[in-house]
């Protein structure tokens, strides 16, 4: 069987003859889908010959600025994790400036939501009056503690774990 | 509180109990589908979509929702008033904790339990063990109110005894747990926490269609009660209008009110940062970010839920006051629905709510055994007692462990059953508090964190507060005498968080020689986002 | 009230919390205002991002095209009256005036930079003459030139003219000898990028003999094949040959999630399928509580690599292979089942020892190997097999473990 396969990479390269002796179709070790008996290739055989890929391979080299390209794009940003890593001043600026921020965020958020939550003893005490005004026919005191507390803890988190993010995405902008 | 008056009304609700029973096949189903039929695909995009946040965080509702907060609450704002309302509110501000300070460094970590992040922050693995140790504590201690609630339980809905409620229902949980294991978890918790919902929020709204509003509610329970109400009130068993009032008989009933309910407070807010089986699930998230947002979701899961106890509780004391008389105000969220008109509605309630508890106790001890048998399996027997036991080996261990765990929380399940549910809740919570939350707090937002300091501050905030615990337990009388001394023991949170915290850092400032060489690269690990790939070389 | 005697010092206690809160609170909210955009830090910041707009061509080697870019730059931003860039011995390029007969290819007209690639040492003009242009008529007053360095050599020199009414000022000069200094910087960095590439060339040979070439060979063959019949088909398959040769080369970390694994063992699926067809069935089992676990690279596709080629492929008729990932509470159970022909005993002892490569990647041993070595002897690979029944291999490891990460 003579003929040329179109490679991947562009060239071509005259097919090899089927070598003597071997079966293409049905017999021995793992049949394979007809496309292999139409096109006389061989089954595989783990330890068959190399001839045809070392010939390819040879004889057309993959474009390697490509390849290299490809690569560049894929690696990651090295080099300044590996000076986080290695413990450098640059690194460690970086570093200690991005956990400062989000436990800053943290202890803000913190703070705003204790003040606001251990000074509701504080009201009860000091304006007792005032706590027990209806609203919604329940009295102040009771909507703060049994209804609105939920939805004022859940803004405050909404607040924090979009800020956190956008730190992060400026550190990774910085970084990278 | 239980025995001579509960024998005497014994009615079995065979609705109620078919509604048992009905969710713990239906859990069983659900894991096996979950296991079986949905996770066998031929397609590797289904195999290998991760959990989305919504699925995480109603798994993690779904645990965290024990039968404090289902029974409890309702149960016990019934019978003090304003005051208990702080117990739900921690719950809720503990996840805000958790958001702020742990979830997403801690995913980041890649630490499965607290145990690994002792472990990994410090590369101690003598530090493993003392983690290790506490976490079985606050776990058999967590374990104690879910038993107590499933005896309630079963003695209000089948008026049987209390014990055969603890001992049934622990057995067949264990049960579950050493044969079924870890199969379909996530479904299986999140298909428990709808149900919890869907069962405290019908009998409200049914009780506000039928009745009145939520106001009017509130009316009736404090200035116009009902003439049961007022019986009771002036038979000496129910609080008056006091009851709707901050420092009401809650705080009255311990020595030193506000000091308690301070410490109470404090402990249910750091506390939910030590429960072993809560922290496991933000293993799951893909990166740091969406543990975040999985805790955001949890935290408008649980908002929501806890809408509805303090409701409840209100209608309970209008609508169902001679459980003051009878002195089980526990049993609330069980008696309710007998008191509505209609019997058939009120089976149908019953069968919900006792549903309901039953997903709630089963969910938070199966969570519970899980994460204690795991750490008695993985990290007392396969690394430290028999290091080469095989896969096998493993796997048995972990099935024994859940039976004899298991079998430890049944008994002592059977002797609490004088404390009310939320005080043990607020003793599992302290512990929790004292031993893990300064270490977390520190060993991820402080490089300066030595394994000396960390230790010596776990050790001494748990061990004090275990230790006043187990003195209330044993030498208290079920509800404080009115010393401060015995306040502090009773709810410690308050002096015991601040002891471990000063002690880690003391024992930090004194050994700075023990600093982790490689802190940098640990602090990396924890903070640093996770799209950029940063490699690390095993064996550092 | 009975409570007043407790209620002082809590109430003390509670003021006392709260001030401190708001003081806190009230600190980071003054202290949000202050950043970078005061006064000489925003001079700083200015500066830099002058740099960092004139100079990124030099990143690619000093030559006259981007010493023309670079040059053209520093003439729009800086505006002076001309900028000249000379590098090994020539003038590489000349912008603004003067440029007809600084020209570049030629070699430097002026004295003031033949002395500052001699001396290698910055050097100031202040008149005409100073400047040494041997062509009369030449507009240019006034000159700072310094020198580019390289590898501690004088490699070039940035020169930049003033013209009239373009006085010279210490701060002028002091700017040019920084932007030198940046500019040699940049070189540095391309010879470093350089070499960089070299490396990285020849790290790529090695990779490619790791890959068999009958793995190569067949899987182009089989793309071969589908071109004729089925053209859409071996153009996708080309496409994701080329994703997962990409990957192959991308393997720098030891360790990756479980979910990339997963992804990984579905690329190298779809070659062998495409070659058996129908032959083939795969069905996967996995809990996603442990999609995010951190295994070692490559740990899964060896397993089912075996299956197909020793199990599926050797089998007559159909032939399925079950991928399970089980989350076991602290340790994930992982297992490849499948159901061809199985092995005895002396195929199992002899796929334990065998080649250390498979006919992609890495073999069985090597993942044996590397899972005892990171978690542990009793972790490693469990070989369940009965001959004309199937072979299952599974491992499990704990979900944490120190040292492990990505």
């Amino acid at each position: 069987m003579g003929g040329t396969v179109k490679s991947p990479f562009g060239s071509e390269r005259r097919r090899q003859p089927a070598r003597a002796g071997a079966q293409a179709a049905g017999a021995g070790v793992g049949a394979l889908a007809p496309h292999d008996a139409v096109l006389g290739l061989e089954p595989l055989d783990v330890g068959g010959g190399l001839e045809p890929l070392d010939d390819w391979l040879a004889a057309e080299p993959l474009d390697e600025a490509a390849v290299l390209d490809a690569l560049e794009a894929l690696l990651p940003a090295d080099e300044a994790l590996q000076e986080i890593a290695e413990q450098t001043a640059y690194g460690e600026v970086l570093m200690q400036d991005l956990v400062r921020r989000q436990l800053r965020l943290g202890l803000s958020v913190a703070a705003v939501f204790l003040v606001i939550l251990l000074g509701l003893p504080l009201m009860n005490l000091l304006f007792p009056a005032l706590v027990q005004m209806r609203l919604l026919g329940l009295p102040m005191a009771w909507l703060a503690l049994a209804v609105l507390v939920y939805p004022f803890v859940w803004a405050l988190a909404l607040y924090f774990v979009s800020t956190a993010r956008k730190y992060e995405d400026e550190f990774t902008a910085l970084v990278k | 509180m239980s025995g001579v008056e509960a024998v005497a009304t014994v009615q079995v609700h065979w609705v109620a109990l078919l509604a048992f029973a009905g969710i713990a096949v239906a859990t069983v189903a659900v894991g096996v589908y979950a296991t079986r039929v949905a996770r066998t695909t031929h397609d590797v995009y289904i195999a290998s979509r991760a959990i989305g946040p919504v699925l995480n965080a109603s798994a993690i509702s779904g645990e965290y929702l024990s039968a404090a907060s289902f029974l409890g609450v309702a149960g016990m704002v019934m019978a003090f008033g304003y005051d208990v309302l702080w117990y739900p509110a921690g719950y809720a501000a503990g996840y805000l904790l958790l958001l702020l300070f742990v979830a997403a460094p801690l995913r980041r970590f890649g630490a499965y339990t607290i145990p690994d992040f002792a472990e990994g922050r410090f590369g101690s693995p003598a530090f493993r063990l003392i983690a290790v140790g506490f976490v079985l504590v606050i776990g058999v201690f967590y374990m104690l109110p879910q038993m107590k609630g499933a005896g309630l339980a079963v003695q209000a809905v089948a008026g049987l005894p209390y014990w055969v409620g603890v001992v049934v229902v622990g057995g067949v949980i264990s049960l579950n747990v050493a044969l079924g294991g870890m199969k379909g978890i996530t479904f299986v918790q999140a298909f428990q926490f709808w149900v919890k919902v869907f069962a405290i929020a019908v009998p409200a709204f049914v009780l506000l269609a039928l009745f009145g509003s939520y106001g009017t509610h509130w009316e009736w329970a404090t200035s116009s009660p009902p003439p049961a109400l007022q019986a009771a009130i002036e038979a000496g068993a129910a609080p008056g209008p006091e009851w709707g009032l901050p420092f009401g008989p809650l705080a009255e009933q311990q020595g030193y009110p506000l000091l308690f309910t301070y410490s109470l407070m404090i402990a249910t807010i750091c506390g939910t940062a030590g429960l072993p089986h809560i922290l496991v699930r933000f293993y799951t998230n893909r990166d740091g970010h969406a543990a975040r947002q999985t805790t955001l979701v949890v935290l408008a899961m649980i908002g929501c839920f806890y809408l509805f106890p303090p409701l409840l509780g209100l209608a309970g004391r209008v609508h169902a006051p001679d459980l003051y008389l009878s002195g089980r105000t526990d049993a609330l969220l069980l008696e309710l629905p007998g008191r509505l008109p209609g019997a058939a509605l009120g089976d149908v309630l019953r069968a919900v709510t006792a549903a309901g508890a039953f997903a709630a106790f089963m969910s938070t001890t199966s969570g519970l055994l899980v994460a204690v048998a795991g750490a008695l399996a993985h990290d007392l027997y396969a690394r430290t007692l028999h290091p080469r036991a095989e896969q096998r080996a493993r796997l048995l261990a972990f099935r024994l462990a859940a039976l004899g765990a298991g079998a430890v929380a049944v008994a002592i399940g059977l002797t609490v059953e004088r404390f009310p549910i939320n005080m043990l809740v607020g003793w599992a919570f302290a512990i929790a508090a004292s031993a893990f939350f300064p270490l977390l707090v520190l060993g991820i937002w402080w490089r300066g964190l030595t394994v000396v300091g960390a230790a010596a501050g776990t050790l001494v905030g748990g061990g004090l507060a275990s230790a006043a615990i187990l003195y209330t337990m044993c030498v208290g009388d079920g509800t404080a005498a009115g010393t401060l001394g015995s306040t502090l023991l009773a709810q410690p949170a308050i002096w015991t968080i601040p002891v471990s915290f000063g002690t880690m850092v003391l024992g930090s400032l004194l050994t700075p020689t023990r600093v982790p060489a490689d802190v940098n690269l640990k602090m990396l690990r924890l903070h640093v986002p996770e799209t950029l790939g940063l490699r690390t070389e095993y064996g550092e | 009230m009975e409570n007043s005697p407790q209620l002082i010092p809590l109430l003390v206690g509670q003021l006392v919390f709260t001030a401190v809160a708001a003081a806190l609170v009230v600190h980071l909210v003054l202290t949000r205002g202050r950043t970078v955009s005061e006064g000489r830090e925003h001079a700083i910041f200015e500066s830099l991002a002058l740099a960092n707009r004139t100079l990124p061509y030099l990143r690619q080697g000093l030559n006259r095209a981007t010493a023309a870019r670079t040059a053209a730059a520093i003439h729009d931003v800086l505006r002076p009256a001309a900028v000249g860039i000379v590098g090994g011995q020539q003038i590489l390029a000349h912008v603004g005036a003067g440029a007809d007969h600084h020209l570049a290819g030629t070699e430097p007209a002026t004295a003031l930079t033949r002395e500052v690639l001699r001396t290698g040492r910055p050097i100031v003009a202040r008149t005409h003459d100073a400047i040494g242009c041997a062509r009369p008529g030449c507009p240019l007053v006034s000159a700072v030139a310094a020198p580019l360095t390289l590898r501690r050599q004088v490699a070039g020199a940035l020169t930049i003219y003033f013209g009239e009414g373009q006085p010279l000022t210490a701060g002028k000069i002091k700017m040019v000898r920084a932007m030198a200094q940046l500019m040699s910087l940049q070189m540095e960095l391309a010879e470093v990028d350089r070499k960089a590439e070299r490396l990285a060339k020849a790290e790529l040979a090695a990779l490619q003999a790791q890959i068999s070439p009958h793995f190569v060979y067949n899987t182009l063959n089989t793309i071969a094949a589908f071109v004729r019949t089925d053209p859409e088909a071996a153009r996708q398959l080309l496409t994701d040959f080329a994703t997962f040769l990409r990957r192959t080369f991308r393997r720098k970390g030891e360790f990756s999630p479980f979910a990339q694994e997963l992804e990984y063992v579905h690329q190298y699926l779809s070659f062998e399928k495409a070659r058996f067809a129908e032959r083939l069935d795969v069905v996967y089992r996995v809990d996603p509580e442990i999609l995010s676990t951190v295994v070692p690279v490559l740990v899964l596709q060896p397993l089912v690599e075996n299956a197909v080629r020793h199990g599926i492929s050797k089998k007559v008729g159909a032939g399925r292979v079950v991928i399970a990932a089980e989350d076991r509470g602290s340790e994930c159970w992982i297992c490849v089942d499948d159901d061809g022909v199985g092995m005895d005993g002396e195929a199992m002892r002899r796929v334990l020892q065998g080649p250390r490569r498979a006919a992609f990647g890495v073999g069985l041993v090597n993942v044996n190997e590397r899972l005892r070595s990171v978690y542990g002897p009793e972790h490693g690979l469990e070989i369940v097999s009965r001959p004309g029944e199937g072979t299952r291999i599974s491992f499990s490891i704990p979900k944490y473990k120190a040292g492990v990460g990505i």
